[in-house]
C-alpha cells in the first residue's frame, strides 16, 4: 500500500490525478450542498423561538467545523512533509490554507447574520465565534508567513513548523476561550444556545458538513495544481504540458 | 560543549550584551508604562471601572511590550553572522538558544514583573490583586518569551517585520492573556486564582521544555 | 594523495552535490575528494554559487542532492561530529559590534569549545598583529583588522577542515602574507581547506582547482 500511495507523491504524477479528482469532488460538493440546503431550508421545521432566521446555522456550524478540521489536516500534511520530506505534502498544506480561512470567515459572517435578527447584534463574544476568530488569525498568519519568505522550500518548512505549533495551541486556545466565556456569562446570550436539535436539523448540518468537506477537497486539489505548476514550471514534464 | 555549558554561554553573553544596550531595553519598559497610561486617557478615569479593567490592560500592555522587544533576540545575531556560528558550534543549539531566551527574559520581562505594582497603583488595584498580577506576569512571560522566540526565528530574513511577528505570536498568546488577566479578576471576585496560576505554571513548564527545540529547528530552517 | 581507505583519516568526499536558490538550480554534480594537506581553490563567476556550496558543506543550507562524507560517515547523520571538525568563515564576521576585539575572540573561542585564558588571547592577537586593538570595540576596527581577528580565531582552534569564503578580502600585503603563512602551516600539519576566492592566495602548496559553472576538479 505504501508504495502504491507513494507513487503519487511526486508533483509530476500527482498533477494529472488531482485534475481528474477535482470535478468528481466538485460535483459531489454541489449535490450534497443542494441536499443539505433543501433539508435546512425546506424540510426542517420552523423553530418555535427563533423563527426562520435560525436556519443560518446550516451554514454557520458546518463552516466552523470545516475551518477547525482543515487546520488539523494542514497540520497533518505539515507533519508528513517533515517525516517523509516530500514537497507535495507541503504543497497540499499550502493549498488548504486559503479554503480553511474562507470557512472561518464564512462562519463568522453567517454568525453575524444569525445574531442580528435573533439577538439584535451582529457580534457576540461567545466561545465558538471568538475561537473561530482566533482560528482565522492563525490561518492569516500561515498565509502571511508563506508570502513573506521568498524561497519556496524554506517557506514550506517554516509554515510547517508554524502549523504544527498552531495545531498544538488550538485546543488550548479553544479551552481558554471556553473558560473565559463561562466565567463571564452574564445574560447568557450565546449562539451556542441553538434551538433544541430536531433530528432533521442535525441531519441537515451533517450533510452540509460533508458538502463543505467535498468542496474543500475539490478547491484544494485545484489550487495545488496551480502551485505545482508555479513551483515546478521549469521542469521538463511541466514544459511538455504547457506546450 | 555540554547542554549546561551551552546554556551558560548563551545566558552570559547575552546578558553582557544587554548590559551594553540598557537604553534599548529601558525603552521597552517605558513603552509598557506608556500603554497602560493611555487607557485611562481614552476612557473615563472612574476608579471602579479602572480597577476592573486593570488586569486586562496590564496584560495586553505586557503582550505588546514583549513583542516590541523580540527583534533584539535573533535579528542582530542573524545580521552579523553570530547566529550562523551558533548553528555551527559543536554544542546543542536548543541549549544555546535557551540561554539566549533566558537572558532576554531576564532583561526585558523580569522588569515588567517589577513594574506591575506601578500599573496596579495607576489603576487603583488592591495590594492582593497587585501581587497576583505580578505572579501571573512572572509565570506567563516565559510562555510569551518562547512563543516570541519561535515567531522571531521563523521570520528571520522574511519580509513583513514587526507586524508579521505580531500576527504570528498574538493569537497563540491568547490563552496566556485569558488566564493571566482572569487570575487577577478571579482573585478580586474572591474566587481565588489557584487554578489560573496552576495553568500558567504548566504553560511555563511546557514552553521551557519544548520551546528550545522548536526554536532551534526554526533557526536552522532560516538558514536554508 | 593516496588510495588509503582508512576510515579514520581526515578525508572529505563529496559526490553529486546540487544546490538550488528558489526554483533555480545553482549547480549540480559537484564532486571531489580531499585528503590531509590538500586544499581546494573554489572559483567561478559571481553568483555561481561558491558561497552556497561552502554553506551547504558546513550544514547551513540544504543541498537538493548529493552526499557529503567526512571520515567515511555522512555529515548529515553526525552533525555534532561534523561541526567539531570544521571552521567556517563566511562573509559575515560573526562578531558583535559593541564588544571589544578581545572579548569577541573570547566568546567565539568558548563557543568553539576551546576557551582561552587572557594570556592566550593576548598571544593570539599578537600573532595577527592586533595586540594594540584588543580593547577596541569591534565596530571601530577596520575591515582588514576584522579579517585579522578572524585569523586569530582560526589559530585558536584545532579544526581539521577550514571552509573559508573570500578569506583575503580587505587584507593588506602583510595581512595576505600572514594568511598564507597560517594556511600553509595548517595544511602542513595535515589540515584540509576549501577557499572560495577570485584571487591568487599566497600559499606555497598547489590547490585543487574547482570551478563552478564549469569543469570538474583537475
Amino acid at each position: 500500500m505504501a508504495s502504491g500511495l507513494f507513487r503519487f507523491s511526486s508533483p509530476a504524477s500527482f498533477f494529472p490525478l488531482a485534475g481528474r479528482l477535482v470535478p468528481v469532488f466538485g460535483w459531489l460538493a454541489a449535490l450534497l450542498a443542494l441536499a443539505g440546503l433543501y433539508i435546512g431550508f425546506v424540510v426542517a421545521p420552523t423553530d418555535f423561538q427563533q423563527g426562520e432566521s435560525y436556519r443560518i446555522i446550516f451554514i454557520h456550524v458546518p463552516a466552523a467545523w470545516m475551518a477547525m478540521f482543515t487546520y488539523l489536516v494542514i497540520a497533518g500534511w505539515s507533519a508528513a512533509s517533515f517525516i517523509w520530506n516530500t514537497r507535495l505534502s507541503a504543497m497540499m498544506a499550502q493549498a488548504l490554507a486559503p479554503t480553511g480561512a474562507m470557512f472561518a470567515f464564512v462562519s463568522l459572517w453567517s454568525g453575524a447574520f444569525w445574531g442580528r435578527p435573533t439577538w439584535g447584534t451582529y457580534w457576540v463574544w461567545d466561545a465558538r465565534l471568538t475561537s473561530t476568530l482566533i482560528l482565522l488569525f492563525l490561518y492569516l498568519g500561515l498565509m502571511a508567513l508563506r508570502s513573506a519568505i521568498e524561497d519556496p522550500r524554506r517557506a514550506d518548512r517554516a509554515c510547517a513548523v508554524l502549523a504544527l505549533v498552531g495545531s498544538v495551541n488550538v485546543p488550548i486556545i479553544y479551552f481558554s476561550v471556553q473558560w473565559w466565556n463561562t466565567l463571564h456569562q452574564g445574560a447568557s446570550v450565546s449562539l451556542t444556545t441553538a434551538p433544541k436539535m430536531a433530528e432533521t436539523m442535525l441531519a441537515g448540518m451533517l450533510v452540509m458538513g460533508l458538502a463543505a468537506w467535498a468542496y474543500t477537497i475539490a478547491a484544494s486539489l485545484h489550487r495545488v495544481r496551480s502551485i505545482i505548476l508555479e513551483r515546478e514550471g521549469h521542469t521538463r514534464w511541466a514544459q511538455e504540458l504547457m506546450r | 560543549m555540554t547542554a549546561g555549558a551551552a546554556i551558560a554561554w548563551g545566558l552570559r553573553r547575552d546578558l553582557a550584551l544587554a548590559m551594553r544596550s540598557r537604553a534599548e531595553i529601558a525603552i521597552v519598559l517605558v513603552f509598557f508604562v506608556l500603554v497602560t497610561s493611555l487607557f485611562p486617557l481614552g476612557l473615563e478615569p472612574d476608579p471602579v471601572l479602572l480597577a476592573k479593567i486593570a488586569p486586562g490592560i496590564a496584560w495586553v500592555a505586557a503582550l505588546l511590550a514583549s513583542l516590541l522587544g523580540l527583534p533584539r533576540l535573533f535579528a542582530a545575531d542573524h545580521a552579523d553572522g553570530s547566529l550562523e556560528q551558533l548553528a555551527l558550534a559543536p554544542a546543542p543549539l536548543p541549549a544555546l538558544v535557551a540561554g539566549k531566551v533566558f537572558a532576554h527574559w531576564v532583561a526585558t520581562s523580569l522588569p515588567l514583573v517589577l513594574l506591575a505594582p506601578l500599573a496596579g497603583i495607576q489603576f487603583g488595584l488592591e495590594p492582593g490583586a497587585i501581587g497576583i498580577l505580578a505572579a501571573t506576569l512572572l509565570l506567563g512571560t516565559p510562555v510569551l518569551a518562547w512563543l516570541g522566540a519561535i515567531g522571531a526565528a521563523l521570520t528571520l530574513g522574511a519580509r513583513g517585520g514587526a507586524a508579521l511577528l505580531a500576527l504570528l505570536v498574538l493569537p497563540l498568546a491568547v490563552p496566556v492573556l485569558v488566564f493571566g488577566a482572569g487570575a487577577v479578576e478571579s482573585s478580586r471576585a474572591g474566587l481565588g486564582a489557584q487554578a489560573h496560576l496552576s495553568l500558567l505554571g504548566a504553560g511555563a513548564i511546557l514552553s521551557v521544555v519544548f520551546g528550545p527545540f522548536v526554536t532551534a529547528l526554526a533557526v536552522r530552517i532560516s538558514f536554508e | 594523495m593516496n588510495g588509503d581507505d582508512v576510515v579514520d583519516a581526515d578525508r572529505l568526499e563529496v559526490e553529486g552535490l546540487a544546490c538550488a536558490a528558489g526554483v533555480r538550480t545553482l549547480f549540480d554534480g559537484v564532486g571531489f575528494r580531499l585528503g590531509p594537506g590538500q586544499w581546494i581553490r573554489l572559483g567561478g563567476p559571481n553568483g555561481c554559487g561558491k558561497s552556497t556550496l561552502l554553506r551547504a558543506l558546513a550544514g547551513l543550507g540544504r543541498p537538493i542532492a548529493g552526499s557529503i562524507r567526512w571520515r567515511g560517515a555522512a555529515t548529515a547523520a553526525s552533525r555534532d561530529a561534523w561541526h567539531a571538525a570544521i571552521a567556517y568563515q563566511g562573509h559575515l564576521p560573526g562578531c558583535k559590534d559593541n564588544l571589544g576585539a578581545a572579548d569577541n575572540l573570547r566568546w567565539q573561542l568558548a563557543l568553539d569549545g576551546e576557551p582561552a585564558t587572557p594570556a592566550r588571547l593576548r598571544e593570539l592577537l599578537g600573532r595577527v598583529g592586533l595586540e594594540r586593538q584588543a580593547r577596541l570595540d569591534y565596530q571601530r576596527l577596520s575591515a582588514g583588522q576584522r579579517r585579522r581577528l578572524g585569523l586569530a580565531r582560526l589559530l585558536g582552534i584545532h579544526r581539521p577542515l577550514w571552509l573559508l569564503d573570500e578569506p583575503t578580502t580587505a587584507l593588506d600585503a602583510s595581512g595576505q602574507a600572514l594568511f598564507g603563512q597560517i594556511l600553509g602551516a595548517h595544511l602542513g600539519g595535515g589540515g584540509l581547506a576549501i577557499c572560495a576566492t577570485h584571487l591568487d592566495l599566497p600559499v606555497a602548496i598547489e590547490p585543487i582547482r574547482l570551478e563552478l559553472g564549469g569543469a570538474r576538479p583537475s
